[in-house]
C-alpha cells in the first residue's frame, strides 16, 4: 500500500478542516473516521454558538454585534474563566484567527445569525451557525481538494520508528479487518471521551480513543480532571436520556424554573442565594450531585425541575421569544417533539434532570501549531488540551476546532514536506494487531458493554461532578483492577469480523479505561478545586502561587501525573502571593 | 416485544433474510436503543450504526414498516420490521452508507497481507536497519 503524508483521524469540524488544509497545500492526505464523515463526532451537535469577538463580528462578518469588543477582550474572558490554567498561546491563537475562519465559511454558504450573548463574555460573541451545515461545507471543500477517506476506520495506534511517527494501525470495521497505514505524519481530531461517564450529551463514538492514541505514542495528556457536565439534562425515558430539552425552557432561557430535591426544597439557595437557578453550570450540577449523594434525589439519580409555580401561559410564551430560534410555533427541538412534556410541566409535573458529561477541557498537550512532543504527530480540537483551562465559555468549543484544524492541517503538512518516511517496525505492528485481534479470537464471558458499564459505573460515582480524596484512590485502584483482571479477558459474543460492532467496543474499552485512569489520576493530584474540578477535601482554589497544569504520560509501564507552572505570556494569574 | 430485522447483504436471492428477535421490556427505548440491545445481548452479529442520539446526523436512518426514518429518535413498538433504508447504499443490516462518495475511498490492504514477511510493514531491510541502530 503506497504511504501517505498525512493521516487525520476523526472527521468533525476540526478533523475534515485540517484535512482540506493539508490536503491544499498539497499533501497526499487520509482522512479517517470511526463513523461516517460529516455525520459523526460532537461537531454535529452544535446547534449554536462559536464565538468571534464583537469588532470582528461587525467589521469582517457584517453582523451585529458590539464594535468596542476586541480579540483582547476574547481573550481575558476566555482566560478568566479558564481559571487562569489555560494555554495562553493556545487562546491567543483562538482569538485572533476565529475571524477570518469564519469568514471562509460565509463565503462558502453558511448561514449564520447575529452573535447572542452567553454567560461569562463581557458581550455577544456567539455567533450561530448549525454543526451540520458546517460540516456539508467542509465535506464539499475535503471533495474538492481530494482528500482521500477510509470510513468506519477505528484508529488506534501510532507507530513509531525511532520515536518518530511511522504509521497509524486500527481496526478496518467495514471490511473486518486490522491494518497499519504508513505515514509521516497524523494529526488526531477525534474530540473528547464523554462516554467514560454513563450520562452524555455527546455522541456515542466518544470514547477518547484520542487520549490512547496519544498516551501509546509517548505524548503527554494535561488537565485531564477537567471534564464539564451539563447540568439539567432529561434522565428518563432512555430515547430522551442525556437531552437538553428541560435545560432549554428552563436557567439556559433565563426563566425561573426550580430545582427541588426529594423533600421539595429549593437547595439552590446553599448554593447561590441571589442568582438560585440561574447560577453557572459548574455550580448547579455540583448543588445538584451533592444532592443526590447526600440522599435527597430523585429515583433516576437526579433532582427535579418544576414550573409548578409559573402560569402555563408563561411558558406557552417562550416559543415567541425564547433564544432558542429553532424553536417557533412548536415544542420540537433536535429530533424529538416536547409538546407532550410541556404539557406535563404544564399540568404541575417536575421534570427529573441529571448532569451529562458534556466536554473535555483537558486533553492531549499541543503547542500553538497543535504539534505533540512527538515528531509528526498533532491533535486539534476537542482531543487536545490547554484552550479553555478549568472551564469552558458556551461558544469557544467552535471557535477552537476551526482554527486549531487549520493550524493542525498546515504543520502536519510543513512537517510531511520536511521529513522521509521511517519505516515500520515489524514487532510493533505484531504487537498491535495481535492486541486488537484478541477480543475476537479469545473465549470468554466478558462482554465489551459489561466492561463499558463497571468503567460509567466508576466515572460516574468517583471522577464525577464531586471528588474527594479517598473515592479518588479507590477509583485508580478500581482502574488497576480491570486493566488487571478485567481487560484482557474481553471477548465477543460474534466471530464474524465483517463490521462487528462488538469488536469496535471491545476495542473503545482500553479507550475507556485509559480516559478514566488519566481523569482519576488527574484529579488525585489537584489538590484544591479549580473550575470543573470540585473535592470536597480541597474545596477552595489554591491561590498561594502561580497555579499549575496536570501533565500525564506512560512512563516505566505507569501512568504517571507531574505538575508545570502556567507560562503566564499575556495575562497574569491573580495569586495571594502577589 | 417481538422485532423483526431484515438481515443482509443477502448471500442468495431466495427468502426474505427477516430475524425475529423476543426482547424484554427496555422503558422508554429508541429503536436504536433495541437495535443496541440486540447486539448487545442476543447477536452480536446484528450491525447497527449510531451517533447523536438526537435526531442530526442521520446515519442511523432505517426503513421502519416501509417508512424511512432516524432510529435514535423513533420509540420502539411492538412487531416493528426494520430494513435497511437502500439497498444500494447496505453496508450490513441495517447500516447503510452516507458519507463521502466512494470514488474518495482509500484502498486499504488487509491484516493477512501486511503480516506476511514480504510485505511492508516490516521488510528485512527494516529490520536490517533496526539491528544496526541497535
Amino acid at each position: 500500500m503506497e504511504p501517505v503524508d498525512v493521516v487525520v483521524v476523526g472527521s468533525g469540524g476540526a478533523g475534515l478542516l485540517a484535512a482540506c488544509v493539508a490536503a491544499e497545500k498539497g499533501c497526499r492526505t487520509l482522512l479517517v473516521s470511526k463513523g461516517q464523515v460529516a455525520r459523526s463526532g460532537a461537531t454535529a451537535t452544535i446547534t449554536g454558538d462559536t464565538c468571534v469577538d464583537g469588532h470582528t463580528a461587525v467589521h469582517e462578518l457584517g453582523l451585529k454585534a458590539d464594535d468596542t469588543d476586541t480579540p483582547e477582550s476574547f481573550f481575558e474572558d476566555t482566560v478568566a474563566a479558564g481559571k487562569f490554567i489555560n494555554d495562553q498561546r493556545l487562546v491567543a491563537a483562538m482569538v485572533s484567527e476565529i475571524g477570518p475562519e469564519v469568514k471562509r465559511l460565509r463565503e462558502d454558504g453558511l448561514r449564520m445569525s447575529d452573535p447572542v450573548l452567553t454567560p461569562g463574555h463581557r458581550t455577544a460573541r456567539g455567533v450561530w451557525f448549525s454543526g451540520m451545515e458546517l460540516m456539508q461545507i467542509l465535506r464539499k471543500r475535503a471533495l474538492k481538494a481530494d482528500v482521500m477517506v477510509r470510513e468506519e476506520f477505528f484508529a488506534t495506534d501510532i507507530l513509531t520508528t525511532n520515536g518518530v511517527v511511522a504509521a497509524l494501525a486500527g481496526l478496518d470495521l467495514r471490511s473486518g479487518s486490522v491494518a497499519c497505514i504508513e505515514t509521516r505524519a497524523i494529526v488526531i481530531a477525534c474530540g473528547g471521551g464523554m462516554m467514560v461517564y454513563s450520562v452524555q450529551t455527546a455522541p456515542e463514538e466518544l470514547t477518547g480513543d484520542g487520549y490512547r492514541l496519544a498516551l501509546g505514542a509517548g505524548a503527554e495528556l494535561v488537565d485531564m480532571e477537567m471534564v464539564q457536565f451539563l447540568p439539567c439534562v432529561l434522565a428518563e425515558p432512555q430515547i430522551w436520556r442525556g437531552i437538553q430539552f428541560p435545560w432549554l425552557l428552563g436557567p439556559q432561557a433565563g426563566v425561573r424554573a426550580w430545582l427541588l430535591n426529594r423533600y421539595g426544597e429549593r437547595f439552590m439557595e446553599r448554593w447561590d442565594p441571589e442568582r438560585m437557578e440561574l447560577s453557572t453550570r459548574d455550580v448547579i450540577a455540583l448543588a445538584c450531585m451533592k444532592e443526590v449523594l447526600e440522599g435527597r434525589g430523585g429515583p433516576n439519580g437526579g433532582v427535579y425541575l418544576s414550573w409548578a409555580h409559573l402560569p402555563g401561559n408563561i411558558i406557552d410564551f417562550m416559543q415567541d421569544w425564547s433564544f432558542k430560534t429553532q424553536m417557533r410555533g412548536h415544542w420540537r427541538w433536535e429530533g424529538f417533539d416536547f409538546a407532550g412534556l410541556v404539557e406535563e410541566i404544564k399540568a404541575g409535573r417536575a421534570v427529573e434532570v441529571i448532569s451529562g458529561s458534556h466536554f473535555f477541557m483537558g486533553g492531549i498537550a499541543v503547542d500553538e501549531d497543535c504539534a505533540t512532543r512527538v515528531p509528526g504527530f498533532f491533535a486539534c480540537g476537542e482531543a487536545a488540551g490547554g484552550a479553555h483551562g478549568a472551564n469552558r465559555l458556551s461558544g469557544n468549543a467552535g471557535s477552537q476546532i476551526l482554527v486549531q484544524g487549520r493550524r493542525a492541517g498546515a504543520a502536519a503538512a510543513a512537517h510531511a514536506a520536511a521529513t522521509s518516511q521511517e519505516p515500520v517496525r515489524r514487532d510493533n505492528w505484531e504487537r498491535v494487531s495481535a492486541g486488537l485481534m484478541a477480543p475476537l479470537e479469545r473465549d470468554g464471558e466478558l462482554r465489551p458493554f459489561e466492561f463499558k458499564e463497571k468503567v460509567q459505573e466508576i466515572a460516574q460515582h468517583q471522577v464525577g461532578v464531586v471528588r474527594n480524596g479517598p473515592s479518588l484512590v479507590a477509583a485508580g485502584d478500581a482502574v488497576e483492577d480491570l486493566r488487571e483482571n478485567a481487560l484482557p479477558y474481553i471477548s465477543c459474543r460474534s466471530r464474524e469480523p465483517r463490521y462487528n460492532k462488538e469488536w469496535a467496543e471491545a476495542i473503545e474499552c482500553q479507550s475507556l479505561l485509559d480516559t478514566l485512569a488519566a481523569i482519576a489520576l488527574g484529579a488525585a493530584g489537584r489538590t484544591e478545586s479549580r473550575g470543573a474540578h470540585y473535592r470536597e477535601d480541597f474545596p477552595m482554589e489554591d491561590r498561594g502561587a502561580i497555579p499549575t497544569n496536570g501533565i500525564i504520560e506512560w512512563r516505566d509501564g505507569a501512568l504517571t501525573r507531574s505538575t508545570r507552572p502556567v507560562e503566564c505570556r499575556h495575562m497574569a494569574c491573580p495569586t495571594d502571593a502577589a | 416485544m417481538r422485532l423483526t430485522v431484515v438481515r443482509g447483504p443477502q448471500e442468495s436471492n431466495e427468502s426474505s433474510n427477516g430475524q425475529s428477535f423476543e426482547l424484554p421490556d427496555l422503558g422508554g427505548a429508541s429503536v436504536s436503543n433495541v437495535l443496541q440491545y440486540i447486539n448487545r445481548h442476543i447477536d452480536g452479529s446484528v450491525a447497527y450504526y449510531l451517533s447523536c442520539r438526537r435526531g442530526l446526523c442521520a446515519c442511523c436512518v432505517v426503513r421502519i414498516d416501509g417508512k424511512i426514518e432516524k432510529a435514535c429518535v423513533v420509540p420502539a413498538r411492538d412487531g416493528m420490521v426494520l430494513e435497511p433504508v437502500k439497498q444500494s447504499l447496505l453496508i450490513k443490516d441495517t447500516v447503510v452508507h452516507l458519507g463521502m462518495p466512494r470514488t474518495s475511498e482509500y484502498p486499504l490492504l488487509d491484516a493477512a497481507q501486511h503480516l506476511q514477511p514480504s510485505g511492508k510493514p516490516g521488510s528485512s531491510e527494516t529490520e536490517d536497519r533496526e539491528k544496526t541502530c541497535e
